[in-house]
């Protein structure tokens, strides 16, 4: 059974000339197993940096405290030896930019066997066989040829897909996505979202995502957290969270979307800048004396969520 | 932090050693303690010693006064080349890269004709047909060195022209000379420095080795190239003393610019967001 | 006079291969006016040749057929001093605010060059004093004037170029996917600050972009391009709510359908 990942009170900060800079602060919370979770949020928000500090992939100036326990492991601190045994073979990374993820003057082929021999001994000829399996799996219809190309031979979405197979080529029990459909045009996106939801539908792999798309997010995950500053200020159920938004901000991100009437959140208010409580205080248009003087803590929801706002204690 | 702290000491260190020479060449006159052109045949090819602290040579000279005099020449020299070739190789340079089309092919067509002459060779043959002064010297070296900065600055020049700040420049409606004064050249800057400061450490090599060939800086001038080939070389049992000295000289003083340009590189190169693994 | 921009039959190829053997009509023949104080909304995928259409009228690019009349002049034909006055009237914001500024020039100098570039203001003082009326006017503090570009965030880059084109007191704005690369609550600040602007100053707008989402918010006109072609040109309510031609249902059906479901 695949177990489930566990955040506790994970913190990421980049040591600059201004002092430490905060891009996750102290955020706890569980990705279930067999579930697609959602992450979204703004950028900046340190949604991203918290994804990629599962598999302790961050920018060399970044420093991480907290835990991660992944069954029996830590992540955070095992060796990285043994880490890199569960990346690509447990958890799988499906990367943002796919046309910058693939080398441009190797093959196909060899890529994607690459990453098939780099966990479990398989010979040439077998990985050869599963790449075009898995090539076939993720539609395309002449793999053969397609593993003779080259990744700029390809279009947009085509490239999607292919990073998308190569992030599952050893069948992880997890995967993360990120940003998945970043700059991408709706046909391209549509493409996207159907090529995910296919991989969980077939692999059965939980899944977590990514992602500044609210639409996609709606559409694609079991449930949402929602970053804003480093920390989670919303989580619930997909649906709980697009249609009914609890926290000012969620409500401001959501109502900020074309089809919702593009309102956009306030800018920072000055006058609140310097401040000692909930980071959206400057920007809440719902916000108290108290909000700037006291960090609201989790709420439970009747729904069940969980919100960090006074307005729901 | 660290590694940051460990370059500035670097930065630091080489910057006084090359400052020390500099200073050294200009402030030569003070610093010498005996006319580096007097001839004295009774104190010939003395060992070091409390009056002559590097001994003299095989005319008598002071040692000492020759090296501390010895850099001016040929830092001068360099300094004008490479400064002479970077001209050319900007110029030349712009107009490529900022052109394109037929103007570029026919400068990369000329660019490649020199790259594919030899260097030292050429050099050496332009100095012993012209005349043996400076400005031949000058004019060897910037014949053998425009290139490289010629094809530097075409590349870098086509790489901003290509980003998008030009072609809003163009929108805004900025003619040709102000975008490349104003945006073109400034986004290059880092680069040609960098290309100056290796240049210049091979060239300040390149002056040497024509000296040391005897066709460089002409003696009774004193100059390290000169010191540590002519009459060293037939002395070099009997006095060893007269070579170590000017020698360690060039080492340091292209050394120290070579180290320079690397310091350089690392700390105006702002693309450092590597990924590690924590 | 109501027309702004006119386009006639424009037209650009491009060939490629060792004889030249190849050709692309990246542009083919596209024709549309723009109405003073309207916004032309042009929609299509990526490659569709949206892009080169605007370098087209930029005059970055030359056309291989067709004109281009700007109130009745062809721009092909304008002398040096009437192209740098064309220049300042029709103005262009980029994707990507970071790019289009020069990196090495604080915000200050970049905004100054611009007023520098058409001898606008009487002297430094007087054009610092529009720069600072004009940050206000698309809700920028005075103190990112002494920033470089990478030291601002994606939406104050775009309201800075914003205000940089409206120094210049522009007619009409070509915005080449200006909120693509924001954020959502970002894009909906820009595209309300747009629409003030317009409503304020009576700017003309062409709007490109591949989301036909955001031109059913701001568009009074929607053209949508299919590989280089101009497919469909009607009112926004026409286009998005009854289109005719199969490629813009196919769009509308992306946006509003994933999968077989639609979105609640």
């Amino acid at each position: 059974m695949v177990p489930d990942i566990e955040i506790q009170h994970l913190s990421v900060y980049f040591d600059t000339a201004q002092g430490p800079v905060y891009a996750v602060n102290d955020l706890s919370t569980i990705f279930r197993a067999g579930r697609i979770s959602g992450v979204i949020g703004e950028s900046g928000s340190g949604k991203s940096v918290m994804g990629m500090s599962l598999l302790r992939l961050l920018p060399n100036t970044a420093r991480v405290t907290g835990k991660c326990f992944f069954g029996p492991h830590e992540l955070y601190s095992m060796p990285l030896r043994q880490l890199r045994k569960l990346r690509g073979a447990a958890i799988g990374l499906i990367p943002q930019n796919p046309g910058t993820s693939l080398d441009p003057v190797m093959k196909l082929r060899r890529q994607l066997t690459e990453a098939i021999t780099t966990h479990g001994k398989r010979s040439r000829k077998e990985a050869e066989a599963q790449a075009a399996k898995l090539l076939q799996q993720f539609g395309f219809e002449e793999p053969e040829r397609i593993l003779n190309q080259y990744s700029f031979q390809m279009s947009g979405g085509m490239n999607q897909r292919l990073v998308s197979a190569l992030g599952l080529a050893c069948r992880p029990g997890w995967v993360i996505a990120d940003e998945p459909t970043k700059g991408l045009d709706a046909v391209i996106r549509n493409q996207v979202y159907t090529v995910l939801r296919q991989i969980y539908a077939e692999h059965h792999c939980s899944m977590i995502v990514i992602t500044h798309d609210l639409a996609l997010a709606r559409r694609l995950c079991d449930d949402i957290r929602v970053l804003y500053m480093g920390q989670i200020i919303e989580q619930g159920t997909a649906e709980e969270v697009m249609e009914h938004p609890y926290h000012p901000y969620t409500a401001g991100l959501i109502y900020s979307l074309p089809s919702r009437g593009m309102v956009p959140i306030p800018l920072p208010d000055p006058n609140r800048l310097s401040h000692s409580g909930c980071p959206f205080y400057p920007r809440c248009p719902k916000a108290t004396a108290r909000c700037g003087k006291e960090k609201p803590g989790d709420y439970l929801l009747p729904t069940g969520g969980k919100v960090r706002c006074f307005l729901y204690e | 932090m660290t590694r940051r702290k460990k370059q500035n000491l670097q930065l630091i260190m080489v910057c006084s050693i090359l400052l020390a020479i500099v200073l050294m060449t200009i402030f030569a006159p003070w610093l010498a303690p005996y006319d580096p052109l007097e001839v004295n045949m009774d104190l010939r090819l003395l060992p070091p010693c409390c009056a002559h602290l590097l001994g003299t040579d095989a005319l008598g000279r002071d040692v000492l006064s020759r090296v501390i005099y010895g850099g001016r020449a040929s830092l001068l020299l360099a300094v004008a080349a490479t400064a002479c070739s970077m001209g050319v190789g900007l110029v030349i340079g712009i107009i490529a890269g900022y052109c394109g089309g037929i103007v570029d092919g026919i400068i990369t067509a000329i660019s490649n004709i020199f790259q594919g002459l030899p260097g030292m060779v050429l050099m050496i043959a332009l100095v012993g047909v012209l005349e043996r002064n400076s400005k031949s010297i000058i004019l060897a070296l910037v014949i053998t060195s425009w290139v490289g900065f010629s094809r530097l600055v075409r590349g870098e020049v086509m790489k901003v022209k290509s980003e998008m700040y030009i072609e809003g420049m163009r929108c805004l409606g900025s003619g040709h000379l102000r975008i490349i004064l104003r945006h073109v050249l400034p986004n290059i800057r880092t680069n040609v420095i960098l290309q100056f400061t290796t240049r210049l450490g091979r060239v300040v090599l390149s002056v040497a080795g024509l000296s040391y060939l005897g066709l460089g800086i002409q003696p009774p001038t004193p100059d390290w190239g000169e010191m540590v080939s002519g009459t060293a070389r037939r002395y070099f049992r009997s006095a060893p003393h007269l070579l170590w000295a000017p020698g360690l000289c060039i080492i340091l003083l292209t050394l120290s610019i070579n180290l320079l340009g690397d310091l350089l590189r690392d700390r105006l190169d702002v693309k450092q967001d590597s990924v590690k693994e924590l | 006079m109501n027309k702004v921009l006119e386009l006639d039959a424009v037209s650009r190829n491009f060939t490629s291969g060792i004889f030249r053997t190849h050709t692309t009509w990246a542009v083919d023949h596209v024709s549309f006016t723009l109405e003073r104080g309207k916004t032309f909304g042009l929609v299509g995928n990526s490659g569709c040749g949206k892009t080169t259409l605007s370098r087209i009228i930029t005059r970055v690019l030359r056309p291989t057929s067709g004109s281009i009349r700007f109130e009745g002049e062809d721009i092909a034909r304008l002398d040096r001093r009437q192209c740098k006055t064309y220049h300042r009237r029709v103005q262009i914001i980029f994707q990507n605010p970071e790019a289009s500024l020069d990196p090495s020039m604080r915000i200050r100098d970049s905004l100054l060059e611009a007023m520098a570039i058409h001898h606008l203001g009487e002297s430094k003082e007087a054009r610092m004093e529009k720069i600072r009326a004009t940050l206000r006017q698309v809700g920028l503090p005075d103190y990112l004037l002494s920033r470089y570009p990478h030291q601002i965030s994606g939406g104050e880059g775009q309201r800075l170029v914003i205000c940089r084109a409206l120094l210049l007191e522009p007619e009409v704005l070509l915005l080449d996917e200006p909120t693509s690369m924001l954020d959502v609550s970002v894009q909906a600040s820009i595209m309300n600050l747009l629409r003030d602007l317009q409503q304020e100053l009576g700017l003309t707008y062409l709007y490109i972009t591949h989301d036909i989402e955001l031109l059913g918010w701001i568009s009074h006109t929607i053209g949508v391009m299919q590989k280089g072609r101009l497919v469909e040109v009607g009112s926004r309510d026409q286009v998005m709510d009854a289109p005719v031609h199969p490629y813009t249902k196919e769009l509308l059906y992306s946006y509003t359908h994933w999968e077989g479901g639609t979105i609640p």
